[in-house]
């Protein structure tokens, strides 16, 4: 992890993951206020792209179901 | 026929001349010399297929040191009859995993990676004379390979190849008018090569590299709260 106050290199995928993140949310009808303020500035930034939205949903919907099979391997 | 380095016909005369060039060279720096050109189809399928040269490469890094090197032994172009041509790396230009299949092998220290006959082939339909029409026919003629699915698919990873060139690069051949060529002469049929060759090769690229889903963008630009239960 980056120390505290240098600069990050990775602001575009980090961005881009929490609109992913506030999309999965809309598709399940659990959208807040300030998802909705972020979401309309996360689209107007040049940098957040619907490559990495794409790449970020398939990464968080991928990391869902390894913790689910990692859960009932347990189990 | 089995491209591999045990196969070398080291009696060839390419093989005398590059072997003399392994023996000459001093033991450090350890070079890397890449042989391409009508030398490798000499070596694997018929030894009797001779050319005026032989030509080579090597790293970036040794370039000039090779070059300087054949030079001072007269073994360069107009020093000796049968020459060794020392191109730079950017000249062979074939598949884009040629070196996974090229063949190597150690010599005196050195080593020698062969490209391999088919990629040979490819490298040479970007000019297509008379000559290189006869390697094709020879590795044909000797191996049963490729077949015309063979080299389409073979084909397919030079795609680049295919791209419209700089206005500086107009004394290279037109590959495409080429490939039909080639086509005509060796299996006597027509080829579409957009279709064939430079679509499929595209859409495999296309498959690794997705843009995303465009609306994705315009869904956070009109996301809305929903509406209270």
């Amino acid at each position: 992890m980056p120390k505290k106050g240098e600069p990050r290199y990775d602001r575009c995928w980090r961005k881009s993951r929490i609109a992913a993140r506030i999309l999965l949310r809309e598709e399940q009808g659990k959208l807040t206020a300030r998802d909705v303020r972020i979401g309309h500035m996360l689209a107007a930034d040049r940098g957040v792209t619907p490559r990495l939205i794409h790449q970020a949903i398939h990464g968080l919907r991928g990391r869902k179901r390894r913790l689910e099979r990692e859960r009932s391997a347990a189990a | 026929m089995d491209f591999v380095a045990g196969n070398v016909d080291w009696s060839a005369s390419a093989a005398q001349r590059l072997d003399l060039l392994a023996r000459t060279l001093p033991s450090s720096p350890r070079l890397d010399v890449n042989v391409f050109g009508s030398a490798p189809l000499q070596l694997f399928v018929e030894r009797s297929f001779t050319s005026e040269d032989i030509d080579i490469f090597s790293s970036e890094e040794f370039y000039p040191f090779l070059l300087e090197f054949v030079e001072k032994h007269q073994w360069g172009k107009g020093q000796t009859d049968f020459y060794i041509q020392v191109c730079d790396p950017y000249a062979f230009k074939s598949t884009f995993d040629w070196r996974a299949r090229a063949i190597e092998t150690e010599r005196h220290g050195h080593l020698f990676r062969f490209v391999h006959p088919w990629d040979v082939l490819v490298s040479k339909v970007q000019r297509l004379e008379e000559k290189d029409l006869e390697a094709f026919k020879l590795v044909i003629a000797k191996t049963g390979h490729p077949t015309e699915e063979e080299f389409t698919r073979h084909l397919q990873k030079a795609v680049d190849l295919y791209r419209p060139k700089f206005d500086e690069e107009t004394a290279r051949g037109d590959m495409l008018l080429n490939t039909c060529m080639l086509w005509q002469t060796l299996w006597g049929k027509n080829i579409d090569v957009r279709a064939q060759i430079i679509r499929p090769a595209l859409e495999r690229v296309r498959h690794d590299y997705e843009e995303g889903d465009s609306t994705l963008k315009s869904r956070l630009a009109n996301l809305r709260l929903p509406p209270q239960q």
